[in-house]
């Protein structure tokens, strides 16, 4: 079963007149994201699923370390906040997904030198 | 729209557990000076003391299980992925322990000559009246805690296992402050007198292994594979070891209730009761070594290989309950003949050693993650935010470690031994370690102000 918590943020107006970003602009400006207790990106943490970018408008399909994570919150005004700054972006939405659960494995190999020997 | 925040609608406010860390930092610098002050009457050796019943149940009641009633306040809507059921009431909660917890070391403190004139014939009531209070606070914790999980139930989610070891811990919990009381009860009104020791032997098999064994073994379930990036973690040897536990505490309960026998059955009742106490031993025995066992075996598998200073509490723990273990191990089989200096060297390395240090330790991460959360939460992605490690002094930190687990160590060579010196050395460096650990909090509170 998925479960979803879908928000979206539609403060960019501003932007609509530049290109639209690629998905691997949306990946790096994502990194700008720290997990504050692992002190690594939610890039390479791997609790991004998916991205979709439509027209200036930005759908990212996130997880979480566990479903109950307290921050999940904090997590989803981040994204939109981190998002909503870029060029061409006129909208974001994020997508809680808990199916397949996050794993350890899912770490890049970048946050695994991060994470130590 | 304004977007639906998660983290407010599953934890409580930062204000609740706090408030109970808060009080348990303080509790942890006022057991290293009892132990400084009364070193020579515990060195003794009498585990039924005043001062050692003072000290065991300000550590138990004021220290342990305050810390653990904050912590899952936080951690059972995380656990079990849904909101605490009474906010309101948990608040009412900590003024009623408080109080009740209080009284109830007020009223252990041996001799009346350090209180006001007017109070010191009103002390022997302070154990029941204190007792009373602190049973409403338990249960009524217990209950919150009971129709938190009722109710994720009720919303569909299944217990996982960490959540089915706190389940029985609460049990337990509320069994042991019950049986407390019935114990204060008993020292005030003699309703028992012949039965007491094996009572208070059961009380405190039930609180060390029921609540304090089981809670903190269910808890590293969740905590070690979480912060240290461990997945696919069987379940197999923990409902093993649960099973362990549950029936070695049962053992030790039922043992202490036979001497509640009529007289015409004490010669059963004997024989049953001490077979039930080794056994019961040897079951609690066997699961803790499991424990240990299957923790050391899960963080081997870590992803995250940096041994911080949670871990490095994390290993000093485990030597503690491992010398435990060891320890009364050796008192059961006769090859150490010095029966009261045991309990109280077997009941420190538990509580002062295993419980102690997995709480300090398992503080440098919950307390600056609570903190984080309610007041950089909001502010990720628009500027810059502490990582949580940044939010104490690791320098502190590290130096609380080496005094801690040093102190620890000498207190226990202490007891064992009957050397006050040794005891009051290692209280000072506690005292130290408590100390340190104080600052910590104090700069993990205030932090971003």
């Amino acid at each position: 079963m998925t479960e979803t918590n879908g928000t979206t943020h539609n403060g960019a107006a501003a932007n609509v007149a530049s290109p639209a970003p690629t998905e691997a602009d949306v990946r790096e400006q994502l990194r700008r994201l720290i997990d504050p207790e692992v002190g690594i990106n939610i890039v390479d943490l791997g609790l991004i699923y998916d991205i979709h970018i439509e027209d200036g408008r930005v759908l990212v399909v996130m997880t979480l370390t566990t479903p109950a994570c307290p921050l999940s919150g904090a997590f989803d005004r981040a994204v939109r906040q981190v998002l909503s700054e870029m060029p061409g972006v006129t909208d974001v939405h994020v997508e809680f997904v808990f199916d397949p659960p996050w794993s350890p494995d899912m770490i890049s190999e970048a946050g695994r030198a991060q994470l130590g020997r | 729209m304004m977007p639906p925040n998660l983290a407010t609608a599953k934890t409580p406010p930062l204000s609740l557990p706090l408030r109970f860390f808060v009080v348990t930092g303080g509790a942890i610098a006022l057991l290293q000076a009892g132990l400084l002050i009364w070193a020579g009457p515990l060195a003794g050796g009498v585990f039924r003391s005043g001062y050692a019943v003072t000290l065991a149940h300000l550590f138990t009641l004021g220290l342990g299980s305050m810390v653990s009633i904050g912590a899952l306040y936080q951690l059972l809507p995380v656990i079990l992925e849904h909101p605490l059921s009474g906010v309101d009431w948990a608040r009412r909660q900590f003024g009623l322990y408080v109080a009740g917890v209080v009284l109830l070391i007020v009223g252990f403190v041996p001799g009346t000559g350090w209180l006001p004139a007017r109070l010191a014939p009103l002390k022997s009531w302070l154990i029941p009246i204190g007792g009373t209070i602190t049973l409403g606070g338990a249960w009524l914790f217990v209950g919150i805690a009971l129709a938190t999980m009722r109710a994720a139930r009720h919303s569909g989610k299944v217990l996982s296992l960490p959540a089915q070891f706190i389940h029985t811990a609460l049990l337990f919990f509320g069994l042991t402050v019950t049986w407390g009381l019935l114990l204060a009860l008993n020292l005030r009104f003699r309703l028992f007198p012949e039965a007491h020791l094996p009572l208070l032997i059961a009380h405190a098999g039930i609180g060390l292994i029921g609540w304090f064994g089981l809670l903190v073994t269910g808890v590293s379930y969740v905590l070690l594979p979480m912060f240290y990036l461990v997945d696919g973690v069987a379940e197999t040897p923990a409902r093993l070891l649960r099973s362990l536990l549950m029936a070695g505490t049962i053992a030790l309960a039922v043992s202490g209730l036979l001497a509640l026998l009529p007289r015409g059955l004490a010669g059963l009742a004997a024989v049953g009761a001490g077979a039930l106490r080794y056994g019961g031993t040897i079951l609690c025995a066997l699961g803790l070594l499991a424990f240990l066992h299957d923790q050391v075996r899960i963080i081997k598998r870590r992803n995250r290989k940096t041994i911080d200073v949670t871990l490095r509490y994390t290993f000093a723990s485990w030597a503690a309950l491992l010398l435990a273990v060891l320890t009364n191990a050796a008192a059961l089989t006769g090859l150490w003949r010095g029966a009261d200096r045991a309990v109280l060297t077997v009941a420190w390395l538990g509580l002062g050693g295993w419980v102690l240090l997995m709480i300090i330790g398992q503080l440098y991460k919950i307390l600056p993650f609570l903190v984080w959360f309610h007041r950089f939460g909001d502010k990720v992605g628009r500027e810059k935010v502490p990582m949580l490690r940044d939010m104490y002094s690791p320098r502190l930190a590290d130096a609380g470690w080496w005094l801690n687990v040093p102190g620890l160590l000498l207190i226990a060579v202490g007891l064992a031994l009957g050397n006050a010196g040794l005891v009051r050395a290692g209280a000072v460096l506690g005292l130290a370690g408590a100390g340190v650990l104080i600052a910590n909090i104090r700069q993990v509170l205030l932090a971003g102000r």
